[in-house]
């Protein structure tokens, strides 16, 4: 179902956790909120399922106008059929798996069969078939998963909701789980939110990802653009990228491109974005495009003269930290398959200049 | 779809000024009327003038008596909680970070004195070490050695609040030490430092905090302390503030006011004291003490492992062993006069007729039902207020909560026999409550506030707010979530702080002891007066019965219910 945000506020005192946010959520879309802790990602959240009472503006779910501040309307967090998935999973411990997944049912008050049969499905979805009968409290913590995920799809709800759900599985698992999860979304044709701080889950789950700072929307975008095109540094941060300097714009080639230099070290370099001569701007370089070799290629490129100070070996990759001669830290990831570089080594590192962002902010 | 617009200002705030209603009536008015009755001259009794205001009664704290308990209370305190935090501390470490044998043993030694409520241990140390007629004594003088324990005497007192305080302290610092992170010191050890180092720089200064929490409780329990003063020290005339006020009180002619007026001053000086104590804890949290659950590590005591046991054996003796040999000695003896060490092994001088007397005695099975009701009242009608008190300050985002958990925790700074003089004040007009066992519920209630509603709150806060939330989201309202979700996750906990309220109002005397009528006597207040009475031997039996219900209750609370409190 289609979701519609307009204008909401959320004040904690005197601090704003989310300022005149709007969005709008197609159906079957799963959208990820993206940002540090204290963004607002999970108070807007919260807000949609009615655990948070927003000040001002408006919440519409389908053709549903469940928040309105200006008319008085706040749908109870029981009458919005909005399902969620914990952090913590909540589910409770004094209850069987069974129980568990039936409560939704119970309190729309289905019969008993149809009850029996709808938690069975919804334990088949999530492979938890066999575990009915089991005390929530002797699961893992990805069976517990399962079990809220099949809690909250057994009530069919209008749209879902899932608060960092996969941050407190271990590592393989969280991996296994977050496709399993993107492949019920889609095939459900269900729209979801997903909030979470991992970069990562959120290129690999996402339609379109809002990254939040301070309560607003820094950029919202489909993943691919996202990556490529950060408006901020701010956001490229967020995504990624290692590399972030502050530096002026010098010069502008009448061909394309501009020559800059750093704002805190006697380095210049070139980038194929345009901006006018003399503004300041971001310099953003992702670790893997920064190429090393050992004299300075031939033809336009940023070979700047750099020393290895440490080298980590990550199997399919070498994940290096140089120091630019009489320049800042630069950070590097080299995919061939060659023997990681000894500490003290002397290197170019080279960026080629269409490799070079240039922002604004 | 349903939709309920905002909901109204004034339907949102009823709950809390209803809730603030009944603290106030708690907690507020009976220390007003306390305080109105320290600055007049007529006690606020029904029928009598309202008097006119005066600073008098101050005045008549600075002289004579009064000054001299002043000084006893800050002498007692002072001492008894140095010895108290002795044994505690010593014990606590005993039972928490070595391999003494029979560490079940020690760990009881540390808990068992608190089942022996302090009138119950005044009353036996009594019977143990009067001057002549003390078994000790008696036993003393069979060897040939001149009267040498006399409990009637400042040490005595010390020795006696010292030994049956013990307990707060290890409870609150055997619990900091076995949840302390033991890399801690091992690193010290690492890093170069000896033992007797490690013990004191790094495992004792680490339980710093639990260690200044447990010296001001313990100081404040004793100062406001009534039965052990007033059993161990009245015979030779001393007295603490407590005792004092009781003397104000009951001895003719009365001095009401002046009473209200020391209440007043020892109310001051223990608020004074929680307040610091509140400080102390909030500032100096230590973070290495966490909840995490440690496997500590136990010192190895070597050739010092025996003794150390043997330290923990003899405190259980003069604590809890000594001192019901001593009640048994006295109930079962027919001749209440024993001449020497023979006479209390004759086998012709025992016979079960006192117990049997006191058994059958309509008084005390009047008394013991007053009792049970009492604390039954007090912990269905309290924990019923705790409960929804709890729910409003942890389950509502409503403002004005802070309030209701502050005021909750008022009591825990006004002592027992004050808040007695403050109900008393306060009721003394209405018949209908005052004079019926009503009174003694609602001073109970009022009195036991701040372990109640802690009690209820812990087990609220462990139920993690999602477990509700998550309710709510899958279509039930709020009081379904209650009761679904809730309630049966925290039933225990309820449970267990109720029970907690029965056995603590069952062991009360001092807050009755102003509100007692002839109809309405508790089984303390019985023992107490037949005790005033002068007869010992139903006093002993008495509190047989008493202390073997109290054991029965309190096993079966931390067996059953899982009550674990540092009053329990």
């Amino acid at each position: 179902m289609e979701i519609s945000v307009r204008n909401l506020t959320v004040r904690f005192g005197d601090n704003v956790a989310v300022d005149n946010l709007s969005i709008d959520i197609a159906d079957g879309e799963m959208l990820v909120l993206l940002g540090p802790s204290g963004c607002g990602k999970t108070t807007t959240m919260r807000c949609l399922v009615g655990l948070q009472t927003a000040d001002t503006g408006e919440i519409t779910i389908g053709d549903d106008v469940v928040f309105d501040s200006a008319r008085g309307i706040n749908v109870p967090t029981n009458a919005r059929n909005v399902g969620m998935v914990f952090q913590s999973y909540a589910i409770w411990p004094h209850m069987t798996v069974n129980q568990n997944v039936a409560f939704p049912l119970r309190m729309q008050k289905r019969g008993k069969a149809e009850i029996r049969e709808r938690v069975q499905e919804a334990l088949e979805l999530v492979g938890l078939q066999g575990y009915g009968a089991r005390g929530a409290s002797n699961l893992s913590g990805g069976q517990m998963q399962r079990v809220a995920l099949a809690r909250s799809l057994v009530m069919r709800p209008r749209m879902l909701l899932l608060d960092e759900p996969l941050s407190n599985l271990d590592a393989k698992l969280r991996e296994k789980l977050r496709y399993e999860l993107r492949e019920l979304q889609q095939s459900l044709g269900m729209t979801a939110i997903y909030v979470t701080h991992d970069q990562s889950e959120a290129l690999a789950l996402a339609d379109r990802i809002a990254v939040m700072r301070d309560g607003v929307i820094e950029q919202l975008a489909a993943p691919v653009q996202l990556y490529r095109q950060p408006r901020t540094s701010f956001v490229a941060d967020f995504l990624g990228v290692d590399n972030i300097f502050p530096a002026e714009v010098t010069a502008e080639d009448p061909a394309g491109g501009t020559a800059l230099r750093l704002r805190d070290f006697p380095v210049e370099m070139s980038s194929a974005a345009a901006m006018p001569a003399g503004s300041p701007a971001f310099v953003c370089i992702r670790p893997e495009h920064v190429r090393l070799s050992a004299a300075p290629g031939p033809g336009p490129g940023n070979c700047l003269p750099a020393t290895v100070v440490s080298s980590s070996f990550l199997g399919d990759r070498t994940r290096y930290h140089l120091r630019v001669q009489r320049g800042p830290s630069l950070y590097a990831t080299v995919s061939e398959e060659l023997d990681p570089l000894p500490p003290g080594n002397d290197v170019f590192a080279c960026v080629p200049p269409d490799r070079v962002q240039l922002l604004a902010d | 779809m349903a939709r309920s617009p905002l909901t109204s200002r004034v339907g949102r705030r009823a709950p809390l000024l209803v809730l603030l209603a009944i603290l106030f009536v708690l907690v507020v008015l009976p220390m007003g009327t306390l305080l109105y009755a320290s600055f007049v001259d007529v006690p606020p009794r029904p029928g009598s003038p309202p008097g006119s205001f005066t600073a008098g009664n101050y005045a008549a704290l600075l002289s004579g008596g009064n000054r001299e308990a002043l000084l006893n209370t800050v002498v007692i305190g002072a001492g008894a909680t140095a010895l108290a935090l002795v044994f505690g501390c010593s014990l606590a470490w005993i039972a928490a970070r070595t391999d003494v044998p029979g560490r079940a043993v020690v760990q009881m030694a540390g808990i068992m004195p608190i089942f022996v409520s302090s009138l119950v241990g005044a009353l036996a140390w009594s019977l143990l070490a009067s001057p002549k007629q003390g078994y000790l004594n008696i036993a003393l003088r069979s060897v040939g050695l001149p009267d040498f324990v006399n409990v009637y005497s400042v040490p005595g007192i010390i020795f006696v609040a010292g030994i049956y305080y013990a307990p707060y302290s290890f409870l609150l610092v055997n619990s900091a030490l076995s949840l302390l992170n033991p890399e801690l010191e091992e690193a010290a050890y690492v890093h170069g430092a000896r033992f007797r180092t490690v013990l004191g720089s790094i495992t004792f200064k680490l339980v710093t905090p639990a260690l200044l929490g447990a010296a001001t409780l313990t100081l404040v329990l004793i100062m406001e302390n009534f039965p052990i003063p007033q059993v161990l020290g009245s015979p030779d005339g001393i007295h603490t503030m407590p005792s004092q006020i009781y003397r104000l009180m009951a001895t003719a002619p009365s001095q009401p006011n002046q009473a209200s007026a020391a209440g007043a001053l020892l109310l001051v000086i223990t608020a004074v004291m929680v307040f610091m104590q509140r400080r102390i804890l909030a500032t100096r949290e230590f973070v290495t003490v966490t909840g995490k659950g440690f496997t500590p590590r136990r010192r190895a005591l070597g050739r010092w492992r025996w003794p150390v046991f043997a330290f923990a054996a003899a405190y259980l003796l003069v604590a809890v062993v000594l001192p019901i040999l001593a009640l048994i000695q006295s109930t079962f003896r027919t001749n209440p006069y024993t001449r020497d060490i023979a006479a209390m092994f004759e086998p012709s001088s025992f016979g079960t007729q006192n117990l049997l007397e006191v058994l059958t005695s309509s008084d005390l099975q009047a008394s013991l039902l007053n009792s049970v009701m009492v604390g039954s009242g007090a912990a269905v009608f309290g924990g019923l207020l705790y409960l929804v008190l709890g729910y409003y300050v942890h389950r509502t985002k409503e403002p004005g909560r802070r309030y209701l958990a502050y005021i909750a925790m008022w009591p825990a700074a006004v002592p027992a026999l004050v808040i007695g003089l403050g109900y008393l004040w306060t009721w003394t007009r209405f018949p209908l409550i005052y004079g019926t066992l009503a009174i003694l519920v609602l001073a109970f209630i009022g009195h036991l506030l701040p372990q109640g509603f802690q009690g209820i709150s812990s087990s609220l806060i462990q139920v993690h707010a999602d477990l509700e939330e998550s309710a709510q989201v899958c279509g039930a309202g709020r009081i379904r979530t209650i009761w679904e979700v809730l309630v049966p996750l925290i039933r225990t906990g309820v449970i267990s702080t109720m029970l907690l309220i029965f056995i603590l109002s069952m062991r009360e005397l001092s807050v009755a002891i102003f509100l007692f009528t002839s109809r309405t006597e508790v089984l303390s207040i019985s023992i107490y007066n037949e005790w005033e009475g002068g007869r010992l031997p139903p006093v002993a039996a008495m509190s047989l019965v008493y202390i073997a219900f109290l054991f029965v209750l309190t096993f079966v609370a931390r067996k059953f219910f899982g009550v674990r409190n540092q009053g329990l």
